[in-house]
């Protein structure tokens, strides 16, 4: 016969893990995926404003950066070859880029892990991944415009494997 | 079973529930130093954040590419 505090003791031991268990598995179940998505997002936009802020000063570092830069006379653009054409070019596809990450954080409030992933993360992945094709057209591999491309497209691809897209 | 030694037995749980509940509490609170989990309201705060720097980015795109 099992002596009464024995029985005191595994009704403590299992009572305690069914609690602790209760507690901590919905927090990391329910909000986990979203605060994954919504951090990596985070990542991707700093990363893809680091390239935007880089390659207008690429263009011309002695123009105000918070004003329009419509013509790039610095001399790593000379030497890279960045034309005002091809800022301009950089230019449209940063704007699609950046309302595409707006787009997405907008639908990322509403989404709740288990709901389809928005069009809109896929499409935001799309849109930075061109703004990275175009950078690698003018920048080297080691600059700091194309790194910072780079990382912004893979954070917006673990985006979509964080949702159960890819 | 004297009453003595109930009341022993009953102290000697009282002391092992509270030994486990300050385990439990602390094995938690490592739990959240690791993983503290953002609730919705600052999951939201953060998204409206990242929208805002998006939009502002963007009006700078805009401006670069109107020439």
């Amino acid at each position: 016969m099992i002596p009464t505090w024995r029985k005191i003791l595994w009704a403590m031991i299992i009572g305690g893990l069914v609690g602790f268990a209760a507690t901590t598995s919905y927090g990391c179940g329910s909000i986990g995926l979203k605060q994954q998505a919504v951090i990596t997002l985070n990542g991707s936009e700093a990363a893809l404003e680091a390239a935007h802020d880089a390659e207008r000063l690429v263009c011309s570092p002695t123009a105000n950066q918070a004003a329009a830069i419509t013509h790039c006379d610095g001399p790593l653009a000379v030497q890279l070859g960045l034309t005002d054409a091809k800022h301009q070019a950089l230019a449209r596809a940063f704007s699609v880029a950046f309302e595409a990450q707006a787009k997405a954080a907008i639908v990322l409030q509403a989404w709740r892990a288990g709901d389809p992933a928005p069009a809109s993360v896929s499409e935001y992945h799309q849109d930075v991944s061109d703004v990275l094709a175009l950078v690698a057209q003018v920048f080297p591999t080691t600059h700091t415009v194309t790194t910072d491309a780079q990382q912004a497209v893979d954070k917006a691809a673990a985006i979509l494997t964080t949702l159960g897209v890819q | 079973m004297p009453i003595a030694q109930v009341l022993a037995w009953l102290s000697a749980g009282q002391t092992l529930v509270s030994v486990g509940v300050a385990t439990i509490a602390q094995i938690k609170g490592f739990i959240a130093t690791l993983h503290p989990g953002m609730s919705d309201a600052d999951l939201n705060a953060l998204l409206a954040a990242i929208q805002e720097g998006a939009l502002r980015h963007k009006a700078l795109a805009d401006a670069d590419a109107a020439g």
